[in-house]
């Protein structure tokens, strides 16, 4: 890590506890920047709160001296005893090198302070010393936290802790992992009042709501920012004519000979992808297109075995491997010193990602970067312009931390009752001064608390169902079965079955999900880490193949969440297409698409500013019904189940909704009416949350979310990592268990925050809201076209859809029986 | 109707044999819910009450003689609890229909204490007239096999809809007739269709046939 010295020193004189650190930083011919001091004084002065800087500008040693001056100034012997300052980082691919950033000035300088790190990877012998013996700073995931919680001795462990520092605290903030982290500082603050915490964080467009999330709600953050600007240049690879260019896909092959002609195999380049198996097809196809540099090339993403990923890595910085494909693996953390390029194959969908990941380029506090965009489609054109606009005005995205999700505060609990155990009342105070869950009312903590005893509200407890008991007013759990089976359980990162793969010989490749396996026979090729590979065998839990030469162009799949375009960056869109009508010079991105969006206007229209599109056309599937209102895919996907309750309303059916990030399709019957049922009344907000949860309720959106919700509240078990002893008797869909809730206890929490979940996150019901209020005052243009129109095609092959159903279920048998003879 | 046997599909899950006024039904999995409860999972256990009542209505609508039961009446040693254990009782003690049990996968580590109930237990396939009875599928039985142990349900997808349905399968080529499961809280497996094959569907209270077609044998 290197620092630019332009920084001058505060004329204040450092607090004579810096000394040592001061000292360090001049062996190594350093500065400290003007953040890092303020950092290190806000330490010392006793205070909490957040460092936001762009990566690569000394931020670790911004949060992490200001605990170790502290540490080391503690009595003039040095350092005292146990654990005092805790690092999470989100990947615990990152632990390593911040363990050796950390390990430097100690090991140079001889202080007297034992680092060491704790993840999914480290041995069981020496977590359970660590149990026993902490070191002064521990490295760590919030996983691993939780699990260290769930341990009994956990405040007399953490009685010593002075500082947390939460490493790429954007990153978690608004996920479960984020609400986890949450529950588990407030938890230590229970035990050590004093502790202070440090979150670090990329630019974000909410650094205050942000900051007090990491600190809790009853301190005050400080926020500390680098005054270091960095500048983003966007450009682009295009295609010669857009003629040949696809109207939908997300693979963006199309344009590999060009990409290639625009990069050079001696230039370090970091090609970001937004899928793995997009990923995986780009390595394919650039290994193809240079193969006398195969060993500069490289693909990095999260299925691959972890001592692979850690070479590649090492590669990047040593110079060896030149070009990485990867996904969002390396999104985060490792310093990648000589990167000099950054590609986007695809668009990245959000103004934040896109600027963290031009910002992996010209790795050093101040310079340029230069991202090279890549479209998979021809609309993804206007994607890039809107991107330049938008990060020209400098507009960024928030993150919020999630409303009080049961689920994650059940698991909690549960880890509590495991270690120390918990009082109810001491607990609800801690939990209150969480941002998640400060709105947490008395009722539903009483709910959680019943789930968790006697499994059911009071009237309804089962007898059998000992989960959490409560001995002197303390809930604990003596089970030592149900203990084993939580510890396994603990964290919120829901995935489907994923199994190890393996050579013959039994060398790791990497991990691959079920359902992909599922699909392949003896003998079949299919390509993964990179390789072309002849599937063997599955055997416990274990995939066997072995390398192969043999043709064939199957890639794994894996089911992660879709990116939408971000509010932000659709008000950027809207603007670009508004302005196709009215401008007169347009840049290349424009230019290069302007035959097909004469062909748009050509069999349909191109809306103006003031318009609303909206098309109908009759396939072989049914009669379609597509509307753009250019907001992103889950405001698209609320709208088309509104509407589509809407239209249902009227006339019964069955509809598909399909969406996409520029406007979505309702499929119904052949001939269903959609114009003529059509009203004024479709804009109207007031009956928004009701309509939507009308459609909801018969729908298999919360049905799906109840799956990751399940997993965590742990009430779906998925067996021990490394036994092979199964548990059969365990085994149950979750679909099936919201079936039995709904049936049974309706009122069940889980079941509430699943609907909340699809309305609030997916659907982005307050979105939603603006939305309307916008298309009310647009002029509606109704154009029936024989054939999709170029903006309706992508919707029409890239279905990831969802249904909605006013029918009975014997109304809709009845139709699948008429469709039955036809086929 | 197989050879000289009528058989009954009943939308509440079960098969009816009327010459023999004979019930068949398969995978009932009592005390399923008390062995999730038993680890830490609170799933309601009215899941049983309703099975029972199930299965008491069946006897009161059909002039039910004896029931055979393939396979798999209770689901696992923790689910044995006293509350599930007395409900079987007194099903067995009010119903007056003789009730003969086909030990399948789950009930075989219980059959001690499978003992003290009033019904026969058999560990074999039973041969009754033109049938073979069992709880996990026999291969090229020479007269038609009914059995269970599958959970098969029948999935629908098409652009328009995905409809997913217990069903009773029926294979023409084996002979072999698989019951969908009777637990109200059991699971499923979906069964694809062949030209040979054809799927029973359950929809409320009603029964839907599925031919299987050549094209359809994804």
């Amino acid at each position: 890590m290197t620092f630019s010295n332009s920084k001058t020193i505060p004329e204040t004189t450092p607090d004579p506890r810096l000394q040592p650190i001061l000292d360090w930083f001049q062996t190594q011919g350093w500065l400290p920047l003007d953040f890092q001091q303020a950092a290190w004084q806000a330490v010392l002065a006793g205070r909490s709160g957040m460092i936001q800087v762009p990566t690569g500008s000394g931020k670790t040693y911004a949060a992490v001296m200001g605990a170790i001056a502290l540490m080391l100034s503690a009595t003039p012997k040095g350092p005292t005893k146990g654990l005092q300052l805790l690092y999470l980082t989100p990947l615990r691919a990152l632990s390593r090198d911040i363990e050796h950033s950390i390990c430097r000035p100690i090991e140079d300088m001889g202080w007297n302070l034992r680092v060491e790190s704790r993840t999914g990877d480290t041995p069981s012998t020496r977590k359970t010393r660590q149990l026993k013996n902490m070191p002064h700073i521990l490295i760590t995931t919030p996983e691993s936290l939780s699990v260290m919680l769930s341990y009994p001795g956990t405040a007399q462990r953490f009685a010593a802790l002075r500082c947390v520092v939460l490493d790429e605290w954007h990153e978690l903030l608004s996920s479960k992992r984020g609400t986890q982290t949450e529950l588990a500082l407030s938890h230590l603050r229970q035990v050590q009042p004093q502790m202070q915490t440090w979150a670090i964080s990329a630019t974000l467009g909410n650094s205050d709501e942000a900051a007090q999330a990491a600190v809790g709600r009853s301190t005050s953050p400080v926020i500390i920012r680098s005054g270091l600007t960095r500048e983003t240049v966007i450009k682009s690879v295009l295609p010669e004519s857009i003629d040949a260019f696809p109207w939908a896909g997300h693979l963006g092959l199309r344009l590999f000979e060009e990409l290639v002609a625009a990069l050079d195999i001696n230039r370090s380049t970091l090609i970001f992808t937004n899928t793995r198996s997009q990923s995986e097809r780009w390595f394919q196809a650039l290994s193809f297109a240079l193969p006398e540099h195969g060993d500069k090339l490289a693909l990095h993403h999260g299925s691959i075995d972890v001592k692979q990923r850690e070479a590649i890595e090492a590669g990047v910085k040593s110079g060896d491997i030149k070009w990485v494909v990867c996904t969002a693996s390396l999104d985060l953390g490792v310093d990648f010193q000589p990167v000099e390029r950054v590609v986007q194959i695809g668009s990245a969908k959000n103004l934040a990602r896109l600027l963290q990941r031009a910002g992996r380029s010209a790795h050093v506090p101040e310079g340029v970067s230069e991202i090279l965009f890549v479209p998979t489609h021809a609309l993804e054109l206007l994607e890039i312009s809107a991107f330049r606009n938008g990060l020209a005005a400098g507009d960024l995205e928030g993150r919020r931390s999630l409303l009080k999700p049961y689920d994650v505060l059940v698991q909690h609990l549960v880890t509590l009752a495991c270690g120390d155990g918990f009082v109810p009342e001491q607990a609800l105070a801690s939990l209150r001064d969480t941002l998640a869950y400060a709105t947490l009312t008395d009722d539903e903590f009483r709910w959680i608390l019943d789930f968790i005893t006697t499994g059911g509200t009071c009237l309804n407890a089962y007898p059998r169902y000992k989960k959490v008991v409560c001995e002197d007013g303390k809930f604990i759990i003596s089970d030592a079965q149900i203990m084993k089976m939580h510890r396994v359980g603990i964290g919120t990162i829901a995935s489907n079955q994923s199994l190890r793969m393996v050579y013959t010989n039994r060398r790791d490749i990497g991990q691959v999900e079920e359902g992909f396996v599922s699909r392949l026979k003896k003998g079949d090729v299919f390509f993964f880490a990179g390789r072309q590979l002849e599937f063997f065998m599955v055997k416990d839990m274990v995939v066997y193949v072995k390398n192969t030469t043999k043709k064939s162009t199957v890639t794994p799949i894996w089911y992660g969440g879709n990116l939408t375009i971000s509010d932000t960056l659709s008000t950027y869109l809207r603007q670009e297409i508004g302005a196709l009508r009215t401008t007169e010079t347009f840049n290349d991105e424009i230019t290069c698409l302007a035959p097909l969006l004469a062909t748009q206007d050509r069999l349909s229209q191109l809306p103006a500013t003031d318009e609303l599109l909206i098309e109908t056309c009759q396939t072989r599937d049914g009669q379609h019904l597509y509307v753009f209102p250019f907001e992103g895919r889950f405001v698209h996907e609320g709208l088309g189940f509104l509407w589509g309750y809407r239209f249902s309303t009227q006339q019964r059916a069955t509809f598909t909704v399909s969406v996409n990030d520029y406007g979505f399709e309702i499929l119904a019957p052949k001939g269903y009416p959609f114009q003529d049922l059509f009203s004024d009344a479709f804009f109207d907000a007031s009956t928004l949350e009701s309509d939507l949860k009308s459609s909801l309720n018969i729908s298999e959106l919360t049905s799906r979310k109840f799956r990751a919700i399940a997993q965590i509240s742990g009430l779906v078990f998925k067996g021990y990592p490394s036994s092979k002893k199964t548990v059969s008797q365990l085994q149950v869909s979750s679909s099936l268990l919201f079936d039995v809730f709904t049936k049974y206890e309706p009122d069940n929490l889980l079941l509430h925050q699943a609907e909340q979940e699809v309305l609030r996150d997916q659907l982005e019901a307050h979105r939603l809201a603006n939305t309307l209020h916008r298309l009310r005052h647009l002029s509606l243009v109704w154009k029936t076209t024989r054939r999709p129109s170029p903006f309706a095609f992508p919707l029409l092959v890239e279905r990831l859809s969802s249904r909605l159903s006013n029918e009975s279920l014997l109304e809709r048998i009845e139709r699948l029986k008429q469709q039955w003879g036809k086929l | 109707m197989y050879r000289h046997t009528t058989l009954q599909l009943l939308p509440e899950r079960a098969l009816y044999l009327p010459q023999t006024q004979t019930l068949l039904l398969s995978d009932v999995h009592l005390g399923k819910a008390e062995t999730f409860q038993r680890a830490g999972i609170p799933i309601p256990h009215q899941v049983n009450q309703e099975t029972l009542h199930r299965l008491t209505q069946l006897c009161a609508m059909h002039p039910v003689q004896q029931m055979v039961i393939l396979g798999d009446l209770f689901h696992h040693s923790w689910g044995m609890v006293d509350a599930v254990v007395q409900a079987w009782h007194q099903f067995l003690q009010t119903t007056q229909v003789s009730v003969q049990l086909i030990v399948g996968n789950h009930d075989r580590p219980l059959i001690p204490a499978l003992q003290q109930f009033t019904m026969h237990c058999t560990t074999a396939p039973v041969q009754m007239q033109d049938l073979v009875l069992s709880h996990e599928p026999v291969a090229a039985a020479p007269r038609l096999n009914i059995c269970g142990h599958v959970h098969p349900c029948f999935r629908y997808k098409s652009k328009l809809d995905d409809i997913r349905l217990p069903c009773f399968f029926y294979d023409r080529a084996q002979p072999q007739l698989i019951l969908p499961s009777f637990g109200e809280f059991t699971g499923g497996y979906d069964v694809p269709l062949t030209a040979q094959s054809s799927a029973y569907a359950i929809a409320h209270h009603t029964i839907i046939a599925f031919d299987g077609t050549p094209t359809q044998s994804r």
